[in-house]
């Protein structure tokens, strides 16, 4: 009994010792990936807009992901005092575990540009996805019907991903958005 | 034992990929691109390192049946930490490795450096031990990650080396293509070495 | 509906040995012959529900409310360590016979990329309890199926004629890679 008290209490203080390193590592870094992650955030948003003065986040988006789950956050862009348009952040099920994508979406509901933010698709096939030749297919297409575009022939997951999340970001946009 | 010994045993005669096939899953997912195979393979040398050396000096002090738990909680300690500074700083690689980052912890290479080396050594033959290990493994999974980029998509580190005409096997990048490519590698390196013995 | 999706999708299309690379370790280790495969399998699959379920609730029960993510790895490795030393002891007491017969490769388990994976990745995508259960099922599912098969031609490779310095894992492992061809025909099917 003793002996195993003993072995408890070592395996105990290792794993303490390990508890307080990655807090104080975890403390170190959160800062740093949240500047960063704000900033692909910031850099897609003028990547679709161009020239922005503010993002403002929605209200009542907690309420959107009771049903939405797979959405991240949604933007009112403002230039200039007027509403330019919206930007919607959601995840969709690539091939390699969850595309983080952006889509814009102008006042008059025709997409300005979509964008993956975050993804891990295999490079030179999935990845085929995230380029302009695909990505500018969806632009000017206007919300008001299904979105479609051609797959890329070898992609077709990560692509069809996509388009899957560009039309997931419609239904949102339809239901919540458009007034 | 010679450090020069040490370093020739874990990168060429106990090479970790080639020779004993251990810590597949990371070598055969992230080999698609040179860069993912050196991202991962530099993530898995400091993570050798790190618990290689810590396994090491606590090696008097760790009980004989604890062992294993205790390895684990160091290697997985190393292995957040590491995750921890990849996402900060170098975010798309972050990304690109994905899940396989985090599964560093169930690479047996690593478990089985703590358990067939560190600790039984002191520490600075440890370290050795570790860094000779971790080039064997990164080496390994450089020869895989140039042969399925340069075959399979027609670039080096991204960069286009024969044209747009280049009849690329896209198969190779594909996860069929992993298990080829490295059986014939490992077969090739067989045949290598047998010559020299 | 969503349920049946996730096991046809674990088991043939995204299958873990197949299209993720889990596993892989036992998978070459103990795939030459079809009831140490099998023995391995069942194993697996024991480990890897059992620790989907636990790890489930560790992570929202505890790791979400206390805001500690960023201890998942660490806790989640130690649990299916001790999951794995659990099931030894237990197995012993309950079941002598089973022990005998899976007991080797109970060790072998914590370092097999499939469980740590599974766990992880139902938490990534962001499974309720039962889809977790159904995942865990599924991965195990898909895991045996290739090892199973992967062991059926091994034992038929031992009387193959090939190239020396081939022999034993090379030619193995590009056996696996013309079954995850054969494997990437069910793409699409979910």
């Amino acid at each position: 009994m003793k002996e195993t008290m003993r072995l408890a209490v070592i395996l105990l203080v290792i794993a303490s010792v390990a508890g307080a390193i990655l807090a104080f590592s975890n403390n170190a870094t959160a800062g740093r990936i949240e500047e960063i992650n704000a900033q692909i955030t910031q850099e897609a948003l003028s990547d679709i807009f161009g020239n922005i003065d503010e993002a403002k986040e929605l209200a009542d988006q907690d309420k959107m992901r009771e049903e939405y789950k797979d959405l991240k956050e949604i933007f009112e862009i403002i230039e200039n005092g007027e509403s330019k348009g919206h930007s919607l952040t959601v995840f969709s099920n690539g091939y390699d575990g969850a595309i983080e994508m952006m889509v814009g979406i102008d006042s008059e509901g025709n997409i300005m540009g979509v964008r993956l933010v975050n993804h891990s698709e295999t490079q030179g096939i999935g990845s085929k996805a995230d380029e302009p030749e695909f990505t500018d297919l969806f632009n000017d297409q206007n919300v008001e019907e299904e979105i479609e575009v051609q797959l890329i022939s070898g992609a077709t997951i990560s692509s069809e991903a996509v388009l899957k999340g560009t039309n997931y970001a419609r239904e949102i946009y339809n239901e919540y958005v458009i007034d | 034992m010679k450090f020069s010994q040490i370093m020739k045993n874990g990168i060429i005669k106990d090479n970790p990929i080639f020779v004993q096939l251990v810590g597949m899953c990371s070598v055969l997912a992230v080999t698609t691109s040179v860069q993912n195979s050196l991202a991962m393979g530099m993530a898995v040398t400091a993570v050798l390192i790190g618990s290689n050396l810590v396994v090491s000096m606590l090696r008097n002090i760790i009980p004989n049946t604890i062992r294993i738990p205790a390895f684990v909680v160091i290697i997985a300690t190393f292995v957040t930490v590491i995750e921890m500074f990849m996402e900060a700083y170098a975010q798309p690689i972050y990304q690109a490795l994905g899940i396989f980052l985090p599964l560093i912890v169930v690479n047996c290479v690593i478990l089985s450096r703590a358990e067939a080396f560190a600790f039984n050594n002191p520490p600075l033959p440890s370290v050795v031990d570790g860094l000779a290990v971790g080039l064997g493994f990164t080496l390994g999974v450089f020869a895989l990650g140039t042969v399925r980029e340069i075959l399979g998509v027609g670039t080096f580190l991204g960069i286009e080396l024969f044209g747009s005409n280049f009849p690329a096997i896209g198969m190779l990048i594909m996860p069929a293509g992993a298990f080829i490519a490295l059986g014939i590698l490992v077969g090739m390196f067989n045949a290598v070495t047998d010559k020299k013995a | 509906m969503e349920l049946t999706k996730i096991l046809i999708s674990t088991i043939f299309v995204n299958n873990y040995v197949f299209a993720r690379f889990l596993g892989i370790c036992p998978f070459f280790g103990v795939s030459n012959k079809m009831d140490t495969a099998a023995g391995m399998g069942a194993a697996v699959t024991f480990v890897v529900t059992l620790s989907s379920i636990i790890t489930y609730f560790i992570q929202h029960a505890i790791l979400d409310t206390l805001g500690l993510q960023y201890l998942q790895t660490i806790v989640f490795i130690l649990v299916i360590a001790a999951l794995v030393q659990f099931v030894e002891v237990a197995l012993k007491k309950i079941s002598p016979t089973l022990y005998n017969s899976l007991g080797v490769y109970l060790p072998l388990i914590t370092t097999n990329c499939v469980v740590l994976g599974v766990a992880i990745l139902n938490i990534q995508e962001d499974y309720n309890l039962i889809q977790t259960i159904v995942n865990g099922l599924g991965a195990s599912a898909g895991f045996v199926l290739a090892l199973l098969l992967l062991s059926g031609i091994r034992e038929e490779l031992v009387i193959a004629d090939v190239p020396e310095s081939f022999k034993g894992f090379p030619i193995a492992l590009v056996a696996a890679g013309l079954m995850a061809i054969a494997f990437s025909g069910f793409n699409g099917l979910v």
